[in-house]
């Protein structure tokens, strides 16, 4: 090993183990009394301090001995670990960190200061009465502790480390010092410093660890009883020193490697080394295992004591320890352990050699070092990459042996398949690591964060084993940090205010990380003061980021996510209200970057959560495959909601046209749904890859050899007339998109697109199908962006159409929706599409007559189908009239239902829905039947009266107006409130035929104000109008009206469960759907109570 | 260009688009293919013909023509010249790969002023010989799409 790799082993654990350090510390604080916690830090600082004066790093060697020291008296419980302790040393190894990094950069040292922290060290030691045991170690430092004089001492060297015995022996004095040792316990307590320099062979501690394990059956009690005789004449102190007589013992690994340290060091002759290491047949590279030495050789580590002027350094030599061993011993090869070491007992633990000792000390986890590679991320990278072509590979052969016959071929292609997916999981999970690995290091960030500003802050993990890719986990980290910080910064209250608002005093941040349907989700939960819904909207508003009218409008959680509004966060300073934003903009862009999303959600005064989601991996996903004008396409399943096909013209009824843009009716709300071959200009794109392929094939002839086995695509006709739509999820909006094909999920190996292509946001990458062609990856959230933006260019007003503020155009105006249909004469008309129940064609089979009247059978009773070009006395004929001469086999009819009967009206095609604000211009009605014209997609368009039309059918059964109206009505005066002439007229003309004195207003406000002059019995208001709108005048109404209850009744066409909440909050009594005429007409009857 | 530098012949890949000759430094091209299955890429620019499969790398397509702003015929035989861009493969599509052309450095021109507005971008140099002139093509220059006017 070189130099220079040897310092970077140096520095990858060094580093680890300040950050384990840092998180026992963080333990330790939290449970003083930790013994094993104690011994695990002394052991990792140690370990590092041995290593940095092997490399001759000084200023990391002194004052990690320092530290080390501090622990020692604390491990020896001199005295208690208290929070200034712990501040300290947290500085100490904040330094530390501060050198390493200076090493790793500049591979020096470098002039970090520290004289005050080491100082600080000392006097805790000091003021907490270890002084003179401090003062004292210099010299016995300075002795080298030394050898036994082993013939006696017969112990077997096997798979446990120094670290393992050293832990065995700590393991052993701690239960000493917690009173549950064995009768030796006055022995391993050092009496006098002199006694403490005791560095004899073996020390009662280790002899007493000795004892244990023969306790535990591992060591022979022969072993013991001779060790016992030889080390009983050693309770006095003597300086063995100079006899360093290593006779017939044998050199652990960590002995050679303390050697070795001396020889860096120019203390130990290296030609004695040599000799060593020939003898011991490299004992220092294996990695410790039963090794037999018959003459170990003399050592004679004089100088080190030799050097007054290096005592510094050489005190923290580690120095020879020896490991002996004996061939009868030996042949108990299996019986378990012990290797021996010197431990001089108290200021001093056995070194730990380098790099082994890194592995943690626990007895459940001997030989874990035997179990680990270190491997450098690049190669995984590489074969990862290389599994995604053989995954690639696979896909081509599966998709290949399909359309071949013979069985063995695709035995084998399966088989390959199984393989293949297990070398693929399995090279993932080489590059999964536990989240745990980021998040503990949080506990300090907290911890340091509390004590600097006043609050009490807990850090709860769980989850912790949670696994990512280690990219990802990266990723996440800093994200995390921020997210954390703001939490503990703005989010959780201090102590004062805390007690004030009656929480526990103790703030809690909990981390929790979880599996969930194929992601990993992060959630961040505070229990602080929550975000301030008003604060962060007036903060929007101020920076332009919304309108005043918007943020109204904006859920709790919309308005949540503003924080993470770019813009928003640079804001000044937020601090002290709840509004938080600091980086909030990166947080959400980092965990988008990685296919992440990000939800804050809250309760002011209760606490906030932050929730992460994250693909557990990057490089191959599953995917859905979709085929739209014959070109492919794949969609991460990540994005994926669901599949709805629709396939009769009934369903297809749920798509619905609104404003040029097409929405499905789904479960009750109202999804986008978007062509993607319109989108994508796909038929373009099809015939220019069809050009393409023409040449490839031209060249192909005569190449029979290169013929490509493309799979002869069975074009499902598309053209079955279903609609297929794939609903999406881009960070919560919600969407679908309208393909011709669904074909399958496949587990498919992202590729990226050059970045020349990354402004085409819609695509996410591309993957290799198994064809062998390319494919390109539909990116959600790319996708509703591109859209959009054609959206906008299109419709400049309500550009933000989405489910959401569908049903609440800014303007506050109504949105009529109106079936659009063809009559025979070639002209469009239009019904309310409240009034149409259904669309069906009806098989001219199925059409019988009675007299004149065609009927069909329609959900068990006769519908009769109504000849409205006849009624309206148009130009052509009806279907109904002509099918027998024209052949035709069905006719398309909108159903209407009125006063619980069907009425079918033969139409000659149905077109579309439109969803606009109409404006019905009944100025030019020229006929029975016609309500009048709207304007709809720059065409004027006859809306029909269906009610009139039904009428004039003069069909026996159906209760005309006539019978509603009672004549004897006129003292009960109704107000009618509409913003529509249109349908102003025709309440008005209802409520006028059944009899009852109508006045009729415009709007709101003068509604309210014909209110406030006279009496009316009803109140009949539209919801959606300017100045007032229904909900407003009602309120109005309830609150300054005081002498009326009069009864409100709501028209409009919002009657969600919500609106007609809503309503009832505002104070209407009855709430309907608009159009309905005679079930209006009912109502107002039952309200006003009369016949 | 370096590779002129380096000494006083240089060689480089000539290829025809639409009866004009063209050359690229023979050291950036990794390979002459025949058309490939493309897969086009939906409202992208004009030039980008679209994706291939290159045994598992994905490169782009590039007409040429389209981006001299000359006619595209999508059913004309053509060739894949694969050049290795800053961030992946790209693959110039021109109308036939002439030869390796030998250029000795003394022959070579800056482009005149008068020289095609569509083209001027994308030319290094200029190539006299006793045949015609070769249009010495910046390879950078062809596969940076982000301010091409039609992005």
């Amino acid at each position: 090993m070189d130099s220079s790799a040897l310092k970077n082993e140096f520095l990858i654990e060094s580093f680890e183990n300040l950050s384990t350090i840092s998180e026992d510390l963080t333990q330790l604080e939290k449970d003083p009394e930790n013994m094993d916690l104690l011994n695990k830090l002394y052991r990792t600082v140690h370990t590092m301090k041995g290593s940095a004066s092997f490399l001759g790093y000084k200023v990391l060697q002194d004052i990690t001995h320092s530290g080390e020291n501090l622990l020692d008296a604390l491990r020896e419980r001199k005295f208690l670990t208290n929070s200034e302790i712990i501040d300290t040393l947290f500085e100490t190894f904040d330094i530390c960190h501060a050198i390493l990094k200076s090493l790793e950069v500049n591979d020096v040292e470098g002039d970090i200061e520290i004289e005050s922290n080491k100082k600080r060290l000392v006097d805790l030691l000091n003021s907490n009465g270890a002084g003179s045991s401090n003062e004292q170690e210099i010299s016995a430092q300075n002795s080298v502790k030394e050898i036994p004089n082993s013939d006696v001492i017969e112990i077997e060297k096997d798979p446990l480390t120094d670290d393992e015995l050293s832990s065995l022996i700590s393991g052993f004095r701690e239960s000493e010092n917690g009173g549950g040792g064995p009768e030796k316990v006055e022995v391993s307590t050092p009496s006098t410093p002199s006694e403490d320099q005791d560095s004899s062979g073996m020390s009662a501690a280790a002899l007493d660890s000795l004892k244990e394990l023969v306790g535990d059956g591992k060591v022979d009690p022969k072993v013991i009883a001779e060790l016992e005789a030889e080390s009983s004449p050693s309770p006095e102190p003597t300086k063995k020193t100079e006899n360093l007589d290593m006779d017939s013992e044998t050199l652990s690994s960590a002995a050679l490697d303390s050697l070795k340290e001396l020889v860096g060091d120019g203390k130990i002759d290296a030609s004695v080394m040599a000799s060593l290491q020939a003898d011991f047949g490299g004992a220092d590279t294996a990695p410790v295992k039963t090794e037999e030495v018959k003459k170990p050789e003399p050592v004679k580590p004089e100088p080190v004591k030799a050097e007054p002027t290096k005592v510094e350094a050489v005190k923290k030599e580690e120095l020879v320890k020896p490991k002996v061993s004996s061939s009868d011993i030996l042949k108990k090869a299996d019986t378990p352990i012990t290797q021996e070491k010197a431990e001089p007992a108290k200021k001093e633990t056995a070194p730990e050699p380098k790099a082994k000792s890194r592995v943690e000390i626990d007895d459940t986890r001997k030989s874990l070092a035997d179990q680990f590679v270190r491997v450098n991320v690049k190669v995984l990278d590489k074969i990862m990459n290389i599994v995604g072509e053989l995954v690639l590979n696979r896909n081509q052969i599966l998709q290949f042996s399909n359309i071949q016959e013979d069985h063995t071929f695709s035995k084998l292609a399966q088989q390959l398949n199984i393989i293949t997916s297990e070398l693929q999981s399995e090279v993932m999970a080489t590059r999964m690591q536990p989240i745990g690995s980021i998040l503990t290091k949080f506990e300090r960030l907290v911890r340091d964060f509390s004590r600097q500003n006043n609050k009490k802050i807990s850090l709860k993990l769980s989850g912790q084993d949670t696994e990512l890719d280690k990219t990802l986990i990266e990723a996440i980290k800093d994200p995390l940090v921020h997210i954390i910080r703001n939490a503990c910064d703005h989010g959780m209250e201090t102590i004062e205010e805390r007690e004030k608002t009656g929480k526990v005093l103790d703030g809690t941040v909990h981390i929790k990380s979880y599996n969930e349907s194929g992601q990993v989700t992060v959630e961040i939960v505070d229990d602080g003061r929550g975000l301030n819904r008003e604060r962060i909207g007036q903060k929007a508003i101020e920076k332009n980021l919304i309108t005043p009218e918007k943020y109204e409008k904006m859920t709790d959680t919309q308005v949540y996510n503003l924080i993470f509004a770019p813009g928003f966060s640079t804001a000044e300073k937020i601090t002290n209200i709840s509004g938080r934003g600091v980086g909030m903009d990166v947080v959400k862009t980092n965990i988008e970057k990685i296919g992440g999303s990000v939800i804050v959600t809250s309760e002011y005064g209760v606490g906030t959560t932050f929730k992460l989601r994250i693909p557990l991996t990057l490089a191959i996903v599953p995917a859905l495959i979709i085929k739209s004008s014959n070109e492919s396409f794949a969609i991460p399943q990540l994005n994926l909601v669901e599949l709805v096909r629709l396939e009769t013209e009934e369903e297809k009824q749920s798509i619905e046209m609104i404003q040029g843009s097409e929405f499905l009716k789904l479960r009750g709300s109202l999804t986008p749904v978007f062509r993607l071959s319109d989108q994508l200009n796909l038929q373009s794109v099809h015939d220019k890859s069809q050009a393409l392929q023409a040449v490839v094939e031209k060249q192909m002839i005569g190449d029979a050899s290169r013929q490509s086995f493309s799979v002869p695509t069975q074009t499902m006709n598309k053209q079955d007339g279903s609609y297929n739509i794939v609903i999406l999820n881009a960070e919560n909006h919600y969407f679908g998109i309208i393909v011709d094909e669904i074909l399958d999920t496949e587990e498919i190996v992202v590729k990226p697109l050059s970045s020349a292509l990354k402004q085409l946001s819609l695509f996410g990458g591309a993957t290799i199908m198994g064809d062998g062609k390319v494919a390109l990856i539909l990116d959600a959230m790319g996708f509703l962006n591109t859209v959009h933006d054609s959206l906008q260019s299109i419709t400049t007003e309500n550009s933000d159409v989405d489910s959401e503020v569908l049903s609440e155009f800014k303007d506050g105006s109504e949105l009529q929706e109106n079936l659009l249909f063809k009559l025979f004469d070639g002209r469009e008309y239009a019904v309310p599409l409240s009034l149409v129940s259904r669309l069906e064609e009806i098989s001219i089979s199925n059409i019988e007559f009675t007299g004149s009247q065609p009927i069909v059978r329609y959900l068990n009773a006769p519908m009769p189908l109504i000849n409205i070009e006849k009624t309206l006395r148009l130009n052509g004929k009806s279907i109904l009239e002509s099918f027998k001469d024209e052949g035709v086999e069905a006719v398309s009819c909108i159903v209407t239902t009125i006063q619980g009967r069907h009425y079918g009206i033969v139409v000659n095609e149905v077109n579309d829905i439109s969803i606009d604000k109409v404006v019905i211009d009944d100025t030019a009605v020229d006929r029975e039947g016609i309500l009048g014209t709207i304007f709809i997609h720059g065409k004027t368009i006859s809306l029909i009266d269906l009610y009139a039309v039904i009428q004039a059918q003069n069909l026996g059964n159906f209760k005309s107006e006539k019978h509603v109206k009672k004549a004897s009505n006129r003292e009960k005066r109704v107000l009618v409130v509409d913003d529509s002439p249109m349908y102003r007229k025709m309440e008005g003309d209802l409520l006028e035929g059944m009899g009852f004195d109508v006045t009729l207003a415009n709007h709101g406000q003068d509604a309210l104000q014909l209110l406030q002059d006279s009496h009316y019995d009803l109140l009949i208001t539209d919801i959606e109008m300017p100045f007032l709108n229904g909900y407003e005048l009602a309120q109005k109404v309830r609150e300054e009206i005081k002498n009326t209850e009069i009864p409100i009744l709501a028209l409009s066409t919002r009657c969600s469960e919500a609106d007609i909440e809503k309503g009832k909050v505002c104070g209407f009594n009855h709430h309907m759907e608009k159009f309905k005429k005679f079930e209006v007409a009912d109502k107002v009857v039952e309200i006003l109570g009369v016949r | 260009m370096e590779a002129v530098q380096s000494s006083d012949i240089s060689q480089y890949c000539g290829f025809k688009i639409g009866g004009e000759e063209y050359a690229i430094p023979v050291m950036e091209v990794q390979e002459v293919i025949k058309p490939q299955m493309v897969t086009p890429i939906p409202l992208a620019q004009d030039q980008v013909r679209g994706l291939i499969n290159l045994r598992g790398q994905i490169v782009t397509c590039l007409s040429l023509r389209k981006l001299f702003e000359q006619e595209d015929d999508l059913t004309q035989d053509y060739m894949n010249i694969i050049v290795k861009g800053k961030d992946g493969f790209f693959s110039l599509i021109v109308d036939e790969v002439t030869d390796i052309i030998d250029i000795e450095k003394t022959n070579i021109e800056s482009p005149p002023d008068t020289i095609n507005p569509n083209l001027r971008k994308f030319v290094d140099n200029i190539y006299k010989r006793k045949k015609g002139l070769v249009i010495l093509l910046k390879i950078e220059s062809l596969v940076d799409l982000k301010d091409d006017q039609k992005a």
